[in-house]
């Protein structure tokens, strides 16, 4: 059994769902510290052609809580204005009906806790695109003790009778493929090279933009074969 | 687009904090999928595939542009 573990992000880029279809069982790692300015609670779309956050507001978020504690701020004004702004931006993008539709469905259960909205979110991304991957919400259920790095990781593996390990690009000497190894789980790196798709996506900051983006710009099925794409290295 | 402009972009910090000596762990916003992100745009800006290895090797910019000078690009 094939099985990724990583933080959750709001509508992440297309690699994310390339290691999600990459595995039988993804788990959404929100039991680590959150980080300000990155990823976790934004992504960008073009908006006249130029890059545009769409930032899901929180309350109190800090590098010195975990993710599984930080709450959306209680004030649905931000919703209405981040779907009239995805709207002007992909009036006429090919897919925009279907997606607009689901884009209200995810901003109408933003509210609550930040990682259980991100997990649903992640979830009705996957499902549109057909990624056929058991998601599990919480790392939060796995005994942490004081395990940390590679040994919560490692620890997790063993618990889902994992045989292989796949992790993001990078952060390879945080690994240990030895102790993996001797655990009899093999420890893969995804290839997040995105050259080959054929998929349309806005502008020149091409496949790195929001999944939003690439979903309104190409069919499921496209987006489907695209995903299927992804690479695994020792 | 620089080296500078794509580190810039990716982790939300100053183009002109983007020093050679930089490395990613050093970076606050610096998280697996900012590392993602990050190579997927080196290698959308500058037209490259990176290996595997390449990729590992990737903990600072000087390594980015020690990588970039691999595949011919002086950035």
């Amino acid at each position: 059994m094939r099985l990724a573990i990583m933080q959750p992000y709001f509508l992440p880029y297309i690699g994310y769902f390339q290691l999600m279809a990459a595995v039988n069982k993804f788990i959404i790692l929100d039991d680590v510290s959150f980080i300000n300015r990155g990823w976790i609670n934004r992504n960008r779309i073009p908006v006249n052609e130029q890059p545009h956050w769409l930032t899901v507001p929180l309350v109190k978020a800090s590098q010195n809580r975990l993710i599984n504690e930080i709450d959306i701020v209680d004030d649905d004004g931000w919703k209405a204005k981040m779907l009239r702004t995805v709207e002007a931006s992909y009036i006429a993008a090919p897919f925009a009906e279907t997606i607009l539709n689901l884009f209200s469905q995810v901003l109408a259960d933003a509210e609550g806790r930040l990682s259980t909205f991100l997990f649903r979110t992640l979830t009705q991304v996957a499902a549109y695109i057909g990624t056929d991957v058991c998601i599990e919400e919480t790392s939060a259920i796995y005994p942490k003790k004081d395990r940390k790095g590679q040994h919560r990781i490692l620890d997790v593996c063993i618990r889902e009778g994992a045989t292989s390990y796949v992790n993001p690009p990078g952060g390879r000497e945080l690994y240990d493929t030895e102790l993996f190894a001797s655990a009899g789980i093999e420890l893969l790196f995804l290839n997040p090279n995105l050259d080959a798709l054929s998929l349309r996506y806005s502008g020149q900051d091409g496949p790195v933009f929001s999944i939003l983006d690439l979903m309104m710009l190409n069919s499921c099925s496209a987006l489907k074969e695209a995903v299927g794409m992804c690479r695994l290295v020792p | 687009m620089t080296v500078e402009q794509i580190f810039a972009e990716v982790f939300s910090i100053p183009a002109n904090t983007v020093q050679d000596s930089l490395e990613l762990g050093q970076i606050a916003a610096w998280d697996s999928m900012a590392h993602m992100t990050l190579i997927t745009r080196i290698e959308e800006v500058f037209k490259i595939e990176l290996t595997g290895d390449e990729i590992a090797d990737l903990r600072s910019v000087r390594d980015v542009r020690a990588v970039l000078r691999l595949h011919g690009i002086v950035s």
